[in-house]
C-alpha cells in the first residue's frame, strides 16, 4: 500500500504535467500528410467549441496502433461528428446548462454503445441541473450494454441521482450487476440486486394480478 | 422422543458408511437425509451492498492518512537510493505541476468533475514476455505503462494514478499484439474495427 | 482475472495499511458464511446484517488474529458469536415463515412438494436451540465433519454428537406426518 499511496501522491501532482506534455507531442506524432487532413476537422471542432483532446487522443490512439492514415481520419471525422451531435442532444435537452467535455464525450460514447438519443437527452433533461453526468452516461451505455432496456436503465439512473447516491457508488454497479448475471438472472433482476439503494419498480416482475370482479372504478396508474 | 439407534447415530455423524449401516436402520438414515438435504440445496447469495457497507465502514475504521504517512516516515522500507529517487520524483513532478488555472486536461475527454484515483490492473498472459498498458489519459503512449509480474507466473500487475472520467484502454503484449481487458466494466468499438475496454475513474463530483 | 494471495498474505498488507485489500477477503468469505447466517437466523436479510457486522468486527480485530492462516475459521467464530447475538436479542419475537424469503433461486427440485417439505423443514430448524440448529446446519448444509465442527465451535466431539443428536431427533420428532 506504501507504494500506491505514494504513487497516488505523486500522480496527484503529475497527472495534470502529463496531460500537458500529450498535446505538446500531439504533431510530432504525426506525418505531415496527416496533419494536414486532420487540420480543418480539428479546427473546425475548435470552433465549435467541441472536446478537442477527444479527437486528438483518437489520432494518437490511431496512430499508437499502425492504423493507416485514411481510417485515422474517417475515424476522427466520425468522432467530431457523434460529439457535435452528442452536444446537441444535451443543450436541447437543457438550455441552462451547459454541457461540460467530458459529458459530451460519455454522451457521445454511450449513444455508439447502444443508448437511444432519446434516452441520453431525456437523462440531461431529468437529472438534477448540479449533478455532472459523466458517470451517469457512462453507465447508462454499460446497462444498455448488459441487456438492460434503455428506458429502464436511465429510469433507475435518474432515480439514483435524484437520491443522491454518490458517484462512486453508480459506478460500480455494471459489476456488481455482472453478479447476477453470471448465475443466470435476467438484466432487469440483476440490475434490480445490484442497485445500492431501493428504487421504484421498474416493470412488475410478473403480470399484474387480473382485477378483482367486485372492483369499481379504474385501476391507479403505476 | 424416539432415541436414535446408536449406528443410526454414527452414520449420520458420518463416522460409518451406508455399507456398514445395518439394513434395519436404512430407511431411517434416508429418511433423514431427505430432511438434511431439504435444509440445504440453496447457495445464499447477499446483496452487493453488504461488501459496498463493509468497505465503507472498514475505510472509515482505518487510520486517517497522515497518521498511515507517518507511519512510513518512520518505518522506511526504502534503500538510501530509493528514497532519493522518491525524493527526486516528487521535486520533478512539482516542477512539472503547472499553474493554478485551466488545465489541459479540463478542456479533454477524460475530464469528470475533480481528481484521480490510484488504479490496479490485472492482466493474465503466460506467455507474455512484457505487458504494458496504454490509453486516453497517456495519450495512447505507443510504449505504455509496463505491468510486472511479481511472480512470474504470468499475471500481470499494474497500479497507476488514472483521471477522474471516462477512458478507453487497451493491453498491449511484447510490445506488437493489443488486446481489450477482459476485466473491464465494458467494451467499446474504437473505430478502427478493434475493442478498447472502457474504464470508468468517479470524480469528487457526481460527474 | 486476480492474482490469489493467501489470507495470511492478504492481512499482513491489510495491517500494513492496505485498506483495500481487506476487500479480498470480503469477496473471499461473506457467501460462504452466508448460508450458515440464514440458517441460523432465517432471514437473508438478517443474514447479511450479521455478516456485515462480522466482517467490520473481523478488520477492527485484525491485529488480534493469530493464526492468520486459520482466518476462515477464526471469522466463523465472529459470524457465529454474532448470529448467537442476534438470536439472544430477539429471544421471544415470533420468527418469521421462511417462505416469502426462501424461494430457492436453484431449488433442487422444483415441484411443489419439494418447496412445501424444505418450507416445513426450515421452519422445524427454526424451532431447535440455537447450539443444535448451528451443528446441524453446520453438519448438513455446509458439510463439515467433526473434527472440523470440534475446531471452528472450540467444543468436545462428544458434545458436538450430543447435539446433532438431539437436533436430529427434534427435527424428526417436529416433521412427523410430514412425506418425504
Amino acid at each position: 500500500m506504501r507504494s500506491l499511496w505514494l504513487a497516488a501522491l505523486i500522480g496527484q501532482l503529475a497527472v495534470p504535467g502529463l496531460a500537458g506534455q500529450g498535446n505538446a507531442s500531439f504533431d510530432q506524432r504525426l506525418d505531415p500528410a496527416t496533419l494536414a487532413a486532420l487540420r480543418p476537422i480539428l479546427d473546425s471542432a475548435r470552433a465549435d467549441s467541441l472536446p478537442e483532446q477527444a479527437l486528438e487522443d483518437k489520432t494518437l490512439e490511431g496512430v499508437a496502433k499502425h492504423v493507416p492514415p485514411p481510417r485515422i481520419i474517417a475515424a476522427v471525422r466520425q468522432l467530431a461528428a457523434e460529439l457535435r451531435d452528442a452536444r446537441g442532444l444535451l443543450r436541447s435537452a437543457t438550455s441552462d446548462v451547459a454541457p461540460g467535455d467530458g459529458e459530451i464525450v460519455a454522451a457521445a460514447d454511450a449513444h455508439r454503445r447502444g443508448v437511444p438519443a432519446t434516452e441520453i437527452s431525456a437523462l440531461r433533461a431529468h437529472a438534477p441541473r448540479t449533478a455532472g453526468l459523466v458517470v451517469a452516461f457512462t453507465v447508462l451505455g454499460d446497462l444498455v450494454q448488459r441487456g438492460v432496456p434503455a428506458a429502464e436503465a436511465r429510469i433507475v439512473i435518474e432515480q439514483l441521482l435524484a437520491a443522491g447516491v454518490p458517484s462512486r457508488q453508480i459506478a460500480e454497479i455494471p459489476s456488481h450487476m455482472d453478479v447476477g448475471l453470471r448465475v443466470g438472472a435476467p438484466p432487469l433482476d440483476a440490475l434490480r440486486s445490484a442497485l445500492p439503494v431501493p428504487v421504484r419498480p421498474l416493470k412488475p416482475p410478473s403480470p399484474p394480478p387480473a382485477p378483482k370482479p367486485d372492483r369499481t372504478g379504474p385501476d391507479p396508474q403505476p | 422422543m424416539k432415541r436414535e439407534h446408536e449406528d443410526l447415530s454414527r452414520y449420520l455423524n458420518g463416522e460409518i458408511e451406508w455399507n456398514d449401516l445395518p439394513e434395519p436402520l436404512r430407511r431411517e438414515a434416508a429418511r433423514f437425509e431427505r430432511i438434511s438435504r431439504a435444509m440445504g440445496g440453496e447457495r445464499v447469495i447477499l446483496p452487493p451492498s453488504v461488501r459496498v457497507n463493509v468497505m465503507t465502514r472498514v475505510r472509515e475504521a482505518s487510520r486517517s492518512p497522515w497518521v498511515r504517512a507517518w507511519d512510513w516516515m518512520r518505518e522506511p522500507r526504502l534503500s538510501p537510493l530509493a528514497s532519493a529517487l522518491v525524493a527526486a520524483a516528487l521535486l520533478v513532478a512539482i516542477w512539472l505541476r503547472p499553474p493554478v488555472g485551466p488545465r489541459s486536461s479540463d478542456r479533454g475527454a477524460p475530464a469528470a468533475g475533480r481528481g484521480a484515483a490510484p488504479t490496479r490492473f490485472v492482466f493474465l498472459a503466460p506467455t507474455a514476455r512484457r505487458v504494458a498498458i496504454t490509453g486516453d489519459w497517456v495519450h495512447w503512449d505507443p510504449a505504455g505503462i509496463p505491468l510486472t509480474s511479481p511472480r512470474g507466473d504470468g499475471v500481470w500487475v499494474g497500479e497507476m494514478v488514472v483521471p477522474a472520467g471516462l477512458h478507453h484502454y487497451v493491453f498491449i503484449i511484447d510490445g506488437t499484439e493489443w488486446r481489450p481487458d477482459p476485466n473491464a466494466a465494458s467494451q467499446v468499438d474504437d473505430g478502427f474495427g478493434q475493442q478498447n475496454s472502457v474504464l470508468l475513474v468517479p470524480g469528487q463530483k457526481g460527474s | 482475472m486476480s492474482d490469489s494471495p493467501t489470507d495470511a498474505e492478504v492481512i499482513a498488507r491489510v495491517l500494513n495499511g492496505d485498506t483495500e485489500a481487506f476487500g479480498l477477503l470480503v469477496d473471499r468469505y461473506q457467501h460462504e458464511f452466508a448460508g450458515y447466517a440464514k440458517y441460523m437466523t432465517g432471514s437473508t436479510e438478517e443474514a447479511a446484517d450479521i455478516i456485515q457486522d462480522s466482517l467490520v468486527r473481523a478488520y477492527r480485530a485484525l491485529r488480534r488474529c493469530q493464526d492468520r492462516a486459520n482466518f476462515k475459521g477464526w471469522l466463523f467464530r465472529i459470524v457465529s458469536n454474532q448470529c448467537k447475538t442476534h438470536l439472544s436479542r430477539r429471544r421471544r419475537r415470533p420468527t418469521e415463515p421462511l417462505t416469502e424469503d426462501h424461494p430457492a433461486p436453484h431449488d433442487l427440485g422444483s415441484e411443489a412438494e419439494d418447496a412445501d417439505v424444505r418450507r416445513r423443514v426450515h421452519e422445524a430448524l427454526q424451532e431447535l436451540p440455537t447450539d443444535q440448529r448451528e451443528a446441524l446446519v453446520l453438519k448438513y448444509v455446509e458439510g463439515l465433519s467433526l473434527p472440523e465442527m470440534t475446531k471452528l465451535l472450540h467444543a468436545s466431539a462428544s458434545a458436538l454428537k450430543m447435539r446433532l443428536l438431539r437436533g436430529r431427533s427434534a427435527l424428526r420428532e417436529k416433521l412427523e406426518g410430514v412425506a418425504l
